[in-house]
């Protein structure tokens, strides 16, 4: 066997979002302790009180873009580490913060802080990690899956790429022998979701609302006609598309929808 | 060969004195469906159900399964065929005919062209209960494809023949040994129980539609390569793999090796894949052989129609209709190929007599 090699060292930075990615580290219990086995976090300021400047083998990135200061923050990151990867969908896709995208910001800062704002570090559009920085690898979810979590360190650790899979949460209920909620006439998005949560909503009954944003090569235009067969409007079907991933909209495949 | 008689009211205590010996898997309800799972309350075992959501192909080819463990301390690597035959032995209770040709159709894969040890040891531990379906379900289209009788890959067979019994054919040594521990559920079939099953059998013909024809479909499929229905359907497919994850004769699988935590295990994984994924012809390079989405689908059919008369002499479709009831985008392969077959291979009129 070859000899064991340093741990790897890992950041841990939370940006714009409600810290429940980072939350879902600590909430570990059953692996915490083989995780710090095999890495060592030098930094995470949610959890510890000395921490690293850097620099980093794997920075793992939670929360969405939203002030100027996050982007300088961002890329100082993104230089001080070999790999960086956003766990969770503001980090991956703009996430629920990113909803503010689709509104107007100047009316919205007027109605919270009234006529002086000019303090405020906000740009008009929140954006992903991935619009500012090159991104290694992604774990989306809202928030970010635990057992995918721990599968992506595994790989990391020996030195391997984190296998993300490439179909939709379809897949995984299948796999659990759901009866299909679109069949039922409900919404879902399972066919243009990206698996890796083991389908937890269907499996419970609920429609997935895409909150691990889409799958590769998705299918977007059959996903509205079958949502608007079964009576859904398109201003509510956009608004399903964009509720987790409103960076989509930015998507080619995206803009060639008519709503 | 002696056939035998059954009451239907006697079943669930029939599973009962199989559970001794065997694990029984049954047709059970689930939300608006049913499943074959573990038959933990024998009175909700429905053999009067439609279809299932997955085939029993799940208790042949698990959707998940360890092939081997390697411990990285000890060095050591082994494998989990051992694990399989010392499992309980299992009874499929009430497999409809498409489904036992499902499984027949994996054994030309797994015990013919290839040799599979996992699968061998699963057939190996599991005893078919067939059940004769005198009706047709929803989507199926079994008979179009050949597919609604056995003639093989039964343990047991049961067809209705009253409101109160089953007729019992006995297919194998296996068979028998149910009769043997559960001797007191069977009666020997009379003359007349012999009458009610070939009446039955008139029933079940009078009831199963012929829904198309395939005739020549490798020839139909050869001459469609560009016909236009392949952008239709490529349109409306969003290759989520549900098609192909309840087929009984999809086979495909992906092997991944996964580290334990602690970095002193490992195990050898494969998992149910299928051709409508895009990683699923992708290669060393990045070069995908199907890189399109709709190819994919596509592909799916020449796989099914034209691919497998090659490989497996007969197509892999038994006609169980699961495909139809599980796409969310409402294709139906049983009207892709009535399409198909109506534009290129219009069935020839039967001319005269002989
Ligand atoms: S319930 Fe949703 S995720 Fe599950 S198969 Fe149907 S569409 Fe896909
Ligand atoms: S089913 Fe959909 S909404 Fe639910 S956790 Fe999975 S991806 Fe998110
Ligand atoms: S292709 Fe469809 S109808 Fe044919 S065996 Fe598979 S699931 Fe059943
Ligand atoms: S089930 Fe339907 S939508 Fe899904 S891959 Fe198959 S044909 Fe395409």
């Amino acid at each position: 066997m070859a000899k064991a090699k340093a741990k790897p060292k890992v950041g841990i930075f939370g940006f714009t979002g409600c810290a429940g990615c980072q939350l879902n580290i600590l909430n570990l219990e059953d692996h915490i302790v083989d995780l710090i086995g095999l890495i060592d976090i030098t930094t995470w300021v949610m959890a510890k009180a000395e921490n690293s400047p850097g620099p980093w083998d794997i920075a793992l990135v939670e929360g969405s873009i939203a002030k100027k200061s996050e982007i300088e923050r961002i890329k100082k990151i993104r230089e001080n580490s070999k790999i960086l990867i956003t766990i969770g969908s503001c980090a991956t896709h703009g996430g629920l913060p990113a909803m503010r995208n689709l509104r107007d910001t100047s009316a919205m800062k007027k109605t919270v802080y009234g006529d002086t704002t000019d303090h405020l570090d906000i740009m008009d559009k929140i954006m992903p990690v991935s619009h500012y920085v090159q991104v290694d690898a992604a774990l989306p979810g809202c928030p970010m899956d635990k057992n995918e979590f721990v599968r992506a360190v595994k790989a990391l650790a020996v030195g391997k790429t984190p296998q993300i899979p490439n179909f939709a949460v379809c897949y995984e209920c299948r796999i659990r022998e759901n009866a299909c909620l679109l069949k039922e006439g409900k919404f879902c998005m399972g066919p243009v979701t990206q698996a890796g949560c083991d389908a937890l909503c269907p499996s419970n009954g609920a429609v997935c609302e895409g909150c691990r944003g889409p799958v590769a090569q998705v299918n977007w235009g059959a996903e509205y006609k079958i949502l608007q067969e079964l009576g859904a409007t398109p201003e509510e079907i956009k608004r399903r598309f964009l509720k987790y991933c409103p960076s989509t909209a930015d998507m080619e495949e995206f803009q060639e929808l008519v709503f | 060969m002696q056939t035998y008689t059954i009451r239907k009211d006697e079943i669930p205590k029939l599973v009962e004195a199989l559970k001794e010996e065997y694990e029984v898997f049954g047709p059970m309800p689930k939300r608006t469906s049913y499943v074959f799972a573990p038959v933990t309350d024998p009175t909700k075992m429905n053999l009067d159900y439609d279809s299932t959501i997955m085939s029993p192909k799940k208790y042949y080819l698990p959707s998940s399964q360890t092939l081997m463990e390697v411990s990285l301390k000890n060095a050591t690597i082994e494998d989990t065929v051992k694990d399989i035959l010392d499992q309980k032995p299992k009874i499929l209770f009430g497999v409809h005919s498409c489904d036992i040709n499902g499984i027949n159709f994996l054994n030309r894969v797994f015990d013919g062209k290839y040799d599979d040890p996992y699968f061998q040891a699963y057939k190996e531990i599991t005893t078919v209960i067939g059940l004769n379906c005198l009706e047709p379900c929803k989507y199926g289209f079994c008979r179009a494809v050949n597919k609604n009788f056995v003639l093989d890959g039964y343990d047991l067979f049961l067809t209705e023949i009253s409101d109160t019994h089953y007729y019992v054919h006995v297919g194998s040594p296996r068979g028998d040994r149910i009769l043997t521990i559960a001797h007191e559920f069977f009666k020997e079939a009379k003359e007349e129980d012999g009458a009610a099953f070939t009446a039955a059998l008139h029933k079940k013909h009078e009831n199963l539609p012929v829904a198309l024809h395939i005739d020549n479909i490798h020839e139909t499929l050869d001459l469609a390569w560009d016909d236009a229905i392949w952008d239709e359907l490529g349109e409306k497919c969003m290759n989520c793999g549900s098609c192909a994850l309840v087929c009984p004769t999809c086979y495909c699988f992906d092997v991944q090796d996964e580290v334990d935590l602690s970095i002193s295990k490992a195990e050898r994984v494969r998992k149910w894949d299928t051709c409508l994924f895009y990683d699923f012809a992708l290669v060393a390079g990045n070069h995908n052989f199907r890189e399109d989405p709709p190819a994919r689908l596509k592909y799916r059919f020449y796989h099914k129609f034209r691919g497998a008369i090659h490989d497996q002499g007969e197509i892999a479709c038994t006609g169980c209709g699961r495909c139809i009831d599980a796409c969310p985008a409402g294709i139906s392969i049983k009207d892709v190929l009535f399409r198909l077959q109506e534009y290129w291979a219009a069935s020839p009129t039967p001319q005269g007599g002989l």
